[in-house]
């Protein structure tokens, strides 16, 4: 038995066009997807706002607009004679200052500006102690979405600023005693929030996870190739090899056990490569729960190792086998969003308006799991997808070995 | 002992009847040539014997005891060289080998040393780390071969094992075949080329349309039917007198003159050449060249079923 699966997985670990598509090919795409997707993320985040200020005389005057500042820079604001040419702060801050003492000093600085440090604008205090904000003019041709978007930030923080200040400055003008109320004073500091920022999810929601746990699924379910193959090279109907190998003296049981075993092991070590691949190559999140992902992967390998002996077991051209395989595994991915929106908006559709369809494809099934051991705090979901992969095994197991199990055949 | 015995096999592919009621004995120590056309039904009745195939009707029993899929202990004493090189292309050749061999032997030491006598017989020695597609066609078949004889069988079925061979390869092989006859082993052919199994085998059963035409040694099927030597003349002139004079010699089945060659068949009989050329002397009949082709397996198998083998 140790020869057979020993043979075995030599024969399939050599095999160049398995590799290429079972192995190769999802690694591949995982590398797309993260040169497309690495992009993407970084700029929907939201880095501090690199503005100039003019620290002049107006602006030391204007204490409390100086006090927001820091507060908005995390404390970490920066001269522009700094080495680092300012940017400073901690990770929350939600502006990036660099001081300048004149206007002129402003201008030049962000007509120096480049991609790499781009100054949306400066901020000069006027005589009155007003922030007023002047934008790059190049800036006013052409703003792409994200600038916009900064733009905006930086103008409601200025405007909540200004109104506060106006409203402050006019009840102290018209009704002074108010601010011998402790209590009244308490009341205008209060920084109240309305909103209550909270997450339903175990952890923070991504859009490119998606496309990363299907690739995933899609590798575990491409496995099928293994079982393929082995099975192509033992049947007796289906190659003039298995018909040598069934002339073994072994019973069929003892030489069948040890070649799917060793297409599992090697599926699953495969599955194993790309995981780790897209977890620590990439970096991408499965909600810590590792071992769980083990767990799936080695539950849809063994779905792909039957669901490929299967295939194997029928009796058609090789070559067509593996089409045959190749679409099944583009195919049911096509409803675990692989292919973009359009196919995860179909998927999704199909989730909930048919569920049974969702729950018999395998890929669907596998990116479900990582999902969810992403998402919940509960392993409830994630169990109830291992028992539908179980049972998925069950049924490949049953119907393979089913047609395997036969030793004599009416035509070779 | 028999090794092979097969009674009354029918095997039927729907409406075409593949074996019709056939019959064969083969006893230890033959070299059995099963020898017809593509399509007579000789790989068929392998499957069968091999429990590879199911059958409609018929007893197949090997060393004496009866063949069923499971008998496992009967495989053992079996080796099959198919007639598709059937080889994993992903291992070398020692690696082929020592798999083939472990489908009968667990022990790995053994299994070293007989992989190692099987290399050495088929000549594969420089070609142990090869995969089999860096191989020639030959080399090919004899890796083919070695993996079906590595584990020492009692009875050994070579199943068109020459098909696109070259000559220089073809004959290593039939000398194998003969290496292995002699080291104890139980051999049964199959092929279409008759001049293999004529050179090697030591009973034939000429077969066609899933039957067993006939079936004795070399000598035996050529004495079964009425044609035998043939007999080519080529002749200074045309001449009807020397056509005459052959025509009265009682060993004549037939002459024809052909141009200035004298076509003369003959029938069963000896000296037929120095009879008929005494006679052509005699008449004082110039000739130049002189053909002789003795019966071939062809000629017996023309005679049975009125078709050549190759057709």
């Amino acid at each position: 038995m140790s020869k057979t699966f020993t043979t075995t997985f030599k024969v399939l670990i050599r095999d160049k066009g398995v590799l290429l598509w079972s192995v190769l090919f999802p690694l591949v795409l995982s590398t797309l997807f993260y040169s497309m997707f690495n992009k993407l993320d970084a700029e929907f985040q939201l880095d501090p706002l690199p503005v100039i200020i003019v620290a002049d005389e107006n602006y030391h005057k204007a204490q409390s607009f100086a006090t927001l500042v820091d507060g908005l820079s995390g404390g970490g604001a920066a001269a522009a004679t700094d080495d680092t040419g300012g940017g400073g702060g901690d990770a929350g801050a939600l502006l990036s200052v660099t001081f300048v003492d004149t206007q002129d000093q402003a201008l030049q600085l962000m007509a120096s500006s480049d991609s790499e440090l781009y100054y949306l604008g400066y901020i000069i205090v006027d005589s009155d102690g007003m922030p007023r904000y002047a934008m790059d003019s190049r800036l006013a041709s052409g703003l792409d979405t994200f600038t916009t978007i900064k733009q905006s930030i930086v103008l409601s923080i200025l405007d909540r600023y200004i109104q506060d200040y106006e409203l402050i400055t006019a009840i102290a003008a018209s009704e002074p005693q108010l601010f011998a109320d402790p209590d009244f004073i308490d009341t205008l500091l209060l920084q109240q929030s309305y909103t209550f920022r909270g997450s339903i999810t175990a952890n923070p929601p991504s859009d490119a996870l998606r496309y990363y746990y299907a690739v995933l699924a899609f590798t575990c379910i491409m496995m099928m190739n293994f079982g393929r193959l082995a099975i192509d090279n033992w049947k007796a109907s289906t190659s003039p090899l298995g018909a040598r190998r069934a002339l073994g003296s072994y019973s069929w049981v003892h030489s069948l056990a040890p070649t799917l075993m060793a297409a599992w092991v090697l599926s699953m070590a495969c599955a194993t490569i790309g995981f780790l691949y897209i977890r620590f190559g990439f970096q991408i999140s499965f909600g810590g729960k590792e071992p769980a992902c083990l767990a799936v992967l080695a539950a849809s390998t063994m779905v792909s190792t039957f669901l490929g002996a299967l295939l194997g077991a029928v009796t058609i051209p090789g070559g067509a086998k593996s089409g045959i395989s190749a679409f099944i595994a583009n195919f049911l991915s096509l409803f675990a969003g692989l292919y973009g929106p359009a196919s995860q908006q179909l998927g999704d559709f199909i989730a909930r308006e048919a569920p049974i369809l969702a729950a018999i494809n395998p890929v669907r099934q596998v990116s479900d799991a990582f999902f969810s051991l992403y998402y919940y705090d509960s392993y409830q979901r994630f169990t109830e997808i291992l028992i539908t992969l179980g049972i998925m095994v069950v049924v490949f197991f049953a119907a393979s070995v089913g047609m395997m199990r036969k030793q004599q055949y009416k035509s070779l | 002992m028999s090794v092979v015995e097969v009674t009354g096999l029918v095997k039927r592919y729907r409406e075409l009847v593949a074996l019709d009621n056939f019959n064969l004995t083969i006893e230890q120590g033959e070299i059995f040539g099963l020898l017809g056309p593509n399509g007579s039904g000789k790989t068929t009745a392998i499957n069968c014997i091999l429990q590879l195939l199911t059958y409609d009707k018929g007893e197949i029993s090997l060393f004496g005891e009866p063949m069923s899929p499971t008998r496992y202990d009967l495989k053992r004493r079996i080796g099959i060289v198919p007639q598709n090189v059937a080889v994993f292309s992903q291992l070398n050749v020692t690696e082929n080998i020592d798999y083939f061999c472990s489908l009968y032997i667990t022990d790995k030491k053994t299994r070293a040393v007989l992989v190692e006598e099987a290399i050495e017989f088929v000549g594969l020695q420089e070609y142990r780390r090869f995969r089999p597609r860096k191989l020639s066609g030959g080399l090919m078949r004899r890796l083919n071969i070695a993996c079906g004889i590595a584990h020492k069988p009692e009875l050994i079925i070579f199943d068109e094992p020459t098909v696109a061979v070259d000559p220089q390869s073809r004959n290593a092989i039939l000398e194998g075949i003969q290496r292995l006859n002699a080291e104890g082993s139980t051999v049964i052919y199959t092929s279409h080329y008759m001049e293999e199994v004529e050179q090697i085998c030591t009973r034939i059963m000429i077969m066609d349309r899933g039957q067993a035409l006939a079936t004795g040694t070399n000598t035996e099927l050529k004495s079964m039917v009425g044609v035998n030597e043939r007999i080519e003349v080529e002749l200074a002139e045309a001449d009807e007198q020397a056509l005459q004079v052959v025509r009265n010699l009682p060993h004549t089945a037939s002459a024809v003159l052909d141009g200035n060659t004298l076509r003369i068949t003959c029938s069963q009989g000896s000296h037929n050449l120095t009879d008929t050329l005494s006679a052509l002397q005699s008449a004082e009949v110039a000739y130049g060249r002189v053909y002789s082709e003795p019966p071939t397996l062809n000629d017996v198998f023309l005679e049975i079923t009125g078709k050549e083998l190759r057709d």
